[in-house]
């Protein structure tokens, strides 16, 4: 045993890990020889493992990653289960994701359920990918790639017989949002007005949805890998829902996702137009702008909600974070003048 | 004269002061970030110190002639500025403010003051 395995949290689990890695592949045996903490936010855990599997199909050396809740884990997102399930769809339907391998939902094994799936390489950090102009390959095809990958992403459609946990479809996904949003606030006790400016503009301007789809949301820079040559998958699939398929554009291209770099309006790393293309000519659709910018305002303001929440976390004392208490702090001033800038008086339609 | 006794806001300055020119510069990773966390923190609460009566007397202004007009009478309930913000939020949600010039030039200086409190 390595002092990084010996060290880790999966040092207690080793037996029961191997076994159930064994069973669950039809191999002889396995040996876990190491583990290496990765990041993975404040809600997952992810571990990669080095294996060796002795017999069936995967006989041989492995690197798989193991992601399972971190100890504060919050309920918003998907339960592990439920986001096996949803990558599971994702492949299905042609997206680039990490394959998924095993499920375990005995907690005897390490104590909560955890999946485990193929190590993908690349790189997700979207400071690397504004410093470093060669990573990801050419920008313009990236983002044509990325709008390929989302359009795949909207191809499924409800319902889903693998996908019951995401629930109803909402029947006018926009208005829904809205009230989502306000309900949050008032959990929260935020008073905001511009937040609630901002989505007052929304419910007067809500665009009629063409059709529902599954929607990733969090799909934006940050959330895919990319090696030298381009995209290696698309990450992070526990906020995904039923919703409308133009709200993932509006949160790619939202100003807030685009980092050091504002003036790339598809996610802080291309031009616009060719992460539409990409879309448009995979999902056989056109874009409406305006939809989008629609969705953009509904994106500053879905950021700012989900920043205030993480800020409670912290002042409400389950769990005790500098970082959470400075999301809740820092980013509502910007969202909220952003979202002004979006919605000013000659941006309201007359009264309907 | 101060009496060479340094208030709050005085300590904060100089916490940021250390932190960013002597501590930052000797660090690297997680512990880097980490500090740089820190310094944030300070930043943001030296800021606040400083502008907090300037910032709610911003507010007041920005938002006292609305509230005395939307809730159609002068502040003398004894309501605190929170009451006032809820019954604009109320109005708000009910339509009553579309687009209101008024309250939107409220808003924007208000976004704006809070926007130079943080880093």
């Amino acid at each position: 045993m390595t002092a990084t395995l010996a060290e880790s949290r999966l040092a207690q689990h080793k037996t029961a890990l191997e076994d159930f890695l064994a069973t669950a592949a039809e191999a002889d045996a396995v040996d876990l020889d190491d583990v290496v903490p990765l990041t993975g936010g404040a809600i997952q855990e992810n571990w990669l493992l080095d294996l060796r599997f002795h017999g069936g199909a995967h006989a041989g050396r492995r690197q798989v990653v193991l992601r399972t809740d971190a100890a504060s884990g919050v309920a918003v997102s998907r339960s592990r289960a439920e986001e096996f399930a949803l990558l599971k769809a994702a492949r299905a339907a042609g997206v680039s994701v990490p394959e998924p391998l095993w499920l375990c939902k005995d907690p005897a094994i390490l104590g909560k359920v955890f999946y485990v799936m193929a190590r993908v390489e690349g790189t997700a950090a979207p400071h690397k990918l504004m410093k470093d102009k060669e990573l990801g390959g050419d920008r313009e095809r990236l983002a044509t790639h990325l709008g390929a990958e989302l359009a795949k992403i909207h191809s499924i459609r409800p319902p889903q017989a693998a996908l019951p946990f995401l629930g109803e479809v909402p029947a006018h996904p926009a208005l829904a949002t809205v009230e989502r949003y306000r309900a949050h606030l008032d959990r929260l006790g935020a008073l905001s007005l511009p937040l609630e400016w901002g989505l007052r503009w929304c419910e007067r301007h809500a665009p009629d949805c063409a059709g529902v789809t599954l929607v990733h949301q969090d799909f934006r820079t940050g959330n895919y890998m990319v090696d030298r040559q381009g995209l290696t998958a698309i990450l992070d699939w526990e906020f995904c829902d039923w919703g409308d398929p133009m709200s993932d554009i509006g949160w790619f291209c939202a100003k807030c996702w685009r980092y050091a770099h504002p003036e790339l309006e598809a996610g802080g790393i291309a031009e616009r137009r060719s992460f539409y293309r990409g879309y448009e000519e995979a999902a056989g659709t056109r874009i409406d702008p305006q939809v989008i910018a629609y969705w953009e305002v509904m994106a500053h303001l879905r950021w700012a909600v989900i920043a205030l929440q993480q800020g409670e976390r912290t002042l409400s004392g389950e769990q005790p974070s500098l970082e959470l208490a400075l999301t809740g702090r820092i980013y509502p001033p910007q969202l909220e003048r952003e979202i002004l800038r979006a919605t000013a008086p000659d941006r309201w339609s007359a009264a309907r | 004269m101060k009496g060479g006794e340094a208030n709050a806001a005085e300590l904060l300055r100089l916490v940021e002061h250390e932190l960013a020119n002597e501590v930052l510069p000797q660090l690297s990773g997680d512990l880097r970030y980490r500090a740089r966390l820190i310094l944030n923190a300070v930043k943001i609460a030296t800021a606040e110190l400083q502008a907090d009566r300037d910032l709610s007397t911003a507010i007041k202004d920005a938002l006292g002639p609305l509230t005395a007009s939307a809730i159609d009478a002068p502040d003398t309930s004894g309501k605190g500025a929170a009451d006032q913000v809820q019954a604009l939020q109320q109005m708000l949600r009910q339509g009553e403010l579309d687009a209101d010039p008024q309250l939107f030039e409220a808003l924007v200086c208000i976004a704006e003051a809070r926007c130079k409190l943080v880093p």
